[in-house]
């Protein structure tokens, strides 16, 4: 787009919101979508999800801080919408958010396959899981517990920040970080002890 | 069971070196996504500044182009009419001044050709010579402006019905081209638009156009009768 045509596009008061909304947000779209599509269970649902806080984002944009973290923002936007997509649902479908965080760890423990000590052969492991079956893994876990292993292994945010982001205090997010870590590796092993994943990787070790 | 508010389970959570599990975690961030359909709900949404048909984008620098054509053309047109030029007295706008008489529209209600003289030359002090009316039933008087030239107008009550003469000097307004009479040497235009008979002329440095719903021969006996 030229310069000039923009600047008309101010002078009339239109468009200014818009050229900061590609500026600033749609770069971070993919992000966006990427960790709907983490949050919810089908990938429509994270279009939807990821659509309804983009523009969420754009009536915002006025909001925004320059100078500021964008992808902190828009993460803390999706994380509000997806809160309210899950009531919505609920009320919906007549019934309890399944958002409970009442997660048993010993309860979860007795159930678990137990992880590879060797740090390499968890690694192995690991690598033989595709994305799409980390992602439906994940979507096994709580829901808060997701969103703590979403900002601190996969966005990459320190405590500090992700504490900010959801709203808890700092002690919660490392006690979540923990044990959604363990709960993970079981929903992890849970499927590898189904698909005799273990046994072929134990053969390509060998 | 474990509170969620636990400080001290593992407080080293995240210092600890990097787990296969984490590191295979981080790896998501680049998780291919397909944003076709996403774009497309956004963009229906919010239009992307300056985003238009690529038609409508290749013929832009055409539209500058033209759009300084255009502009030129009507500031030379404003600039021509309104300098030196004669204006163009049509029978069309003269039409609109004679029913604007009619109406009393930014007229002034006389009662002689003297007082009508007398306010003309209050609005324009260097009103042209006026030749003298076969008939002294002035009822009216204005100084109309068309493309920056002015016209003074009397309308007179010629036997219940109201005829219009406007006058100018003779180089403010150019007549159009149309059928013409000449009598006693002298050439008269003749026209008619929207129920209004006129007859210009010029002589002696005076434009003069006589309007009325008498018909033509009525008011070229009317012009032939004034006194220049």
């Amino acid at each position: 787009m030229s310069e000039d045509l923009w600047l008309i596009e101010v002078e009339l008061g239109i468009g200014a919101s818009n050229r900061q909304f590609y500026d600033l947000v749609w770069p971070q779209a993919d992000m966006v979508l990427r960790y709907a599509r983490v949050l919810s269970g089908s990938a429509s649902d994270a279009e939807d999800l990821a659509q309804e806080s983009l523009l969420k984002a754009y009536r915002a944009i006025d909001q925004f801080k320059p100078g500021t973290e964008i992808r902190a923002w828009l993460i803390t936007i999706l994380r509000h919408t997806h809160i309210d997509w899950v009531r919505k649902r609920a009320t919906q479908h007549g019934t309890v958010s399944l958002d409970s965080l009442a997660y048993d760890p010993q309860g979860a423990e007795s159930a678990a396959v137990v992880m590879p000590q060797d740090w390499e052969q968890e690694q192995t492991l690991l690598q033989q899981f595709g994305d799409a079956a980390i992602i439906d893994a994940m979507q096994r876990l709580p829901t808060e517990i997701r969103w703590t292993l979403l900002l601190v292994d996969v966005e990459g945010l320190d405590l500090k920040e992700a504490a900010e982001v959801t709203d808890v205090p700092l002690g919660t997010v490392k006690s979540r970080c923990h044990r959604g870590r363990e709960m993970l590796k079981n929903e992890l092993l849970r499927v590898v002890d189904r698909s005799d994943l273990v046994a072929r990787s134990v053969r390509a070790e060998e | 069971m474990t509170t969620e508010h636990d400080d001290n389970l593992d407080p080293d959570v995240n210092s600890e070196p990097i787990s296969p599990l984490r590191r295979r975690l981080s790896n998501l961030k680049a998780t291919p996504v397909e944003m076709n359909s996403l774009r497309r709900a956004i963009e229906s949404e919010i239009a992307r500044p300056g985003h238009q048909p690529s038609l409508l984008r290749l013929f832009r620098p055409i539209q500058a182009v033209a759009a300084s054509f255009l502009l030129m053309a009507v500031v030379v047109a404003l600039v021509l009419a309104y300098s030196s030029g004669p204006a163009l007295a049509s029978p069309e706008r003269m039409a609109v001044v004679y029913h604007e008489m009619l109406a009393g529209h930014q007229s002034h209600a006389v009662s002689s050709l003297s007082e009508a003289e007398q306010v003309l030359r209050k609005q324009w002090a260097d009103l042209p010579s006026v030749p003298v009316m076969p008939t002294d039933t002035a009822v009216s008087c204005c100084v109309h402006e068309m493309a920056g030239r002015r016209m003074a107008c009397v309308a007179l009550n010629v036997d219940g019905v109201v005829v219009s003469i406007a006058t100018a000097p003779a180089g403010d307004f150019s007549v159009p081209k149309g059928q013409t009479r000449t009598i006693g040497g002298h050439e008269y235009l003749v026209e008619s638009a929207n129920g209004v008979n006129m007859v210009m002329t010029k002589r002696s440095g005076t434009w003069v156009c006589v309007m009325s719903t008498l018909d033509t021969e009525a008011l070229i006996s009317f012009v032939e009768k004034l006194k220049w």
